[in-house]
């Protein structure tokens, strides 16, 4: 089983942009409990998200999980997985993340660069709100836990 | 694009590579600039209502959350003005690993500035991922510099964003000198990749425009000021921090959220890199001074889009500075000096990677906060923006649409422009009739 890196991206401050802040804080919590689990094989970091923070963060590692606030239409704490390596239809410069540059961008800069790791996936947390100094909206807290069990199932399955 | 037989204009949906959100509108009939306005329209963020009533030891937590990009220079001109009032002299232990902390800062900002905003400007890419494909060792040797910026705030600030360590006194924590040497063979690389950065930088294609500007920043006759000092122009000022009210006047304008600052009596004035080396540049440190003479800048430099080259100056200038306070370092202890709370009223100043930032606080006699006022580079500088654009256009109105805004976007970015921390992003309108 191969070591994973969870990157939680957001703004602690800025309402549902909290979601991969608070989502990283509790994989390191339970990630001791996880099947190869435990400070060698989970490790844990957070991220404001620009693209030479996250190429930071992701150097070395072979195994990267993002998790960030994501706004696709769909239901507030509805979480999504994508393959940022193969996803051919991914937009670059969108604001799929809650940031104006984020993962995508982070993606194309890293490939240019040739320092991706060899699996990179986004898992999306719907989100509604990014007003600062709010809390999460309802439903945002589901979808981290949503997220967690999936990290930890993907994890235990060493895919 | 819309054309009409009478009007063209066009949309951008956004001004990329700019920290923040804003507009730019320009009218144009014929060759004459009739209208034009930078607006700020985010959300306003009520800091400085939030802090009223908070105990002034929680003023650099609060404060390093306004900005992503400079919190250490938010938490330590917050510092500077309650140590004011409480009557704290930090000493000179402090005061060094204080300004570590904020060269990290700098390297951080800069870097990412000059490699992966800026420089695509200057060598014809939309953004720094479309460079880095042509010029891959140039970006990463970018992307190092910002990651010693960061791993200095992580060593000394707790962690990279919104650091914790720093507080009202001094640090939480005291750093071992083991922590530092650590970083030292990562900082002694670092110079001659800023020296590096000097090279590259003067050789960019730069386009014409030298304002007269006058520029303001904080003075400190011992060091090239970061951390503290008095506030200095080229016009003559030479006033305390306490003077600031006297002296500048912030006016609230009607399309932007951020207020406008002036000089009273004058006008529009710069603060930033440029203003820092017109002011300060005898106080360089050898090296950074030799780097700018190599690279033809003179006692002032008033090209705006040279701007590029002083923060690369500014890099050999923090890493040969870090280098020295690494060298010299013994640990302070303690690591914070701590006074009882007090009644009053305190300034404070620093020189964040973008330019001078202002604080103000009044505290009740129990140390609770009754005002605040935080005044930030971005929004100095908005009526400067606007005049250099004013500048610029009429001689490149005969440009396509395309390159036009090219070079406004280029132009605004000289500046640096940290749109979050006046109150997020641009969008450019140019009409023509």
């Amino acid at each position: 089983m191969s070591s994973l890196l969870v990157i939680g991206v957001g703004n602690p401050d800025r309402g549902d942009d909290a979601a991969g802040w608070i989502a990283a804080k509790r994989v390191a919590d339970r990630c001791q409990g996880w099947v190869g689990g435990g400070p060698g094989k989970v490790r844990v970091c957070q991220s404001a998200g620009d693209p030479a923070s996250l190429i930071d963060a992701w150097d070395g590692a072979e195994d990267v999980v993002v998790i960030d606030a994501v706004v696709t239409g769909g239901p507030v704490g509805t979480v999504c997985v994508v393959d940022l390596l193969r996803q051919p239809g991914f937009p670059v410069g969108r604001q799929v993340s809650s940031h104006g540059m984020g993962p995508a961008e982070a993606v194309a800069l890293a490939r240019s660069l040739d320092t991706l790791p060899a699996s990179l996936t986004l898992v999306g947390i719907e989100a509604k709100s990014f007003t600062p100094g709010d809390g999460l909206s309802p439903g945002v807290l589901e979808g981290i836990e949503a997220a967690l069990d999936l990290i930890e199932a993907r994890h235990r399955g060493g895919s | 694009m819309h054309n009409t037989d009478t009007t063209r204009s066009f949309d951008v949906a956004a001004l990329s590579r700019v920290e923040g959100e804003g507009s730019l509108r320009i009218r144009v009939e014929g060759n004459t600039i009739t209208d034009l306005e930078f607006s700020i329209f985010e959300t306003p963020r009520f800091y400085e209502a939030f802090l009223r009533g908070r105990h002034y030891q929680e003023v650099t937590d609060i404060t390093a959350r306004i900005c992503g990009i400079c919190p250490v220079a938010y938490q330590t001109s917050a510092a500077n003005a309650m140590e004011r009032i409480l009557g704290i002299d930090v000493g000179h232990g402090i005061r060094d690993l204080r300004l570590l902390l904020y060269l990290g800062e700098w390297i951080e900002s800069h870097a990412l500035h000059v490699y992966l905003l800026h420089a695509p400007d200057f060598l014809g890419y939309p953004g720094g991922i479309e460079m880095a494909a042509d010029h891959p060792d140039i970006v990463k040797r970018g992307l190092r510099l910002k990651k010693l910026g960061n791993a200095i705030m992580a060593a000394v600030g707790g962690r990279e964003i919104h650091p914790v360590n720093p507080r009202v006194g001094g640090f939480w924590s005291g750093i071992r000198p083991e922590v530092l040497h650590a970083m030292r063979p990562e900082i002694e690389w670092a110079l001659d990749a800023a020296l590096a950065t000097v090279e590259w930088t003067m050789g960019l294609p730069f386009p014409e425009l030298t304002p007269e500007y006058e520029f303001v920043a904080v003075h400190d006759p011992d060091d090239y000021a970061v951390i503290d000092g008095r506030i200095r122009s080229s016009g003559g000022l030479d006033i305390d921090p306490a003077e600031w009210n006297e002296t500048f006047v912030e006016e609230q304008v009607e399309r932007s959220n951020a207020l406008h600052a002036r000089i009273v009596g004058r006008g529009s004035y710069l603060a930033g890199p440029m203003a820092r080396f017109a002011i300060n540049r005898e106080l360089l440190h050898p090296l950074a001074l030799d780097a700018a003479a190599r690279a033809g800048l003179g006692a002032q430099e008033s090209n705006p889009f040279k701007s590029i080259i002083i923060r690369a100056v500014e890099l050999v200038h923090a890493t040969a500075r870090c280098l020295e306070l690494v060298d010299g370092y013994v640990e302070p202890t303690p690591s914070f000096i701590e006074r009882p709370p007090r009644a009053g009223e305190g300034h404070g100043v620093s020189e964040a990677p973008r330019g001078l930032l202002f604080h103000r606080y009044r505290l009740d006699e129990s140390g609770h906060i009754t005002d605040a006022q935080i005044i930030p580079p971005t929004s100095q500088v908005q009526l400067t923006m606007e005049e250099d654009l004013r500048a610029l256009l009429p001689g490149i109105l005969d440009r396509p649409d395309e390159e036009i805004r090219h070079t406004v976007e280029q132009a605004i970015r000289n500046f640096d422009p940290c749109i979050s921390c006046a109150t997020h992003f641009l969008t450019l309108e140019i009409e023509r009739t």
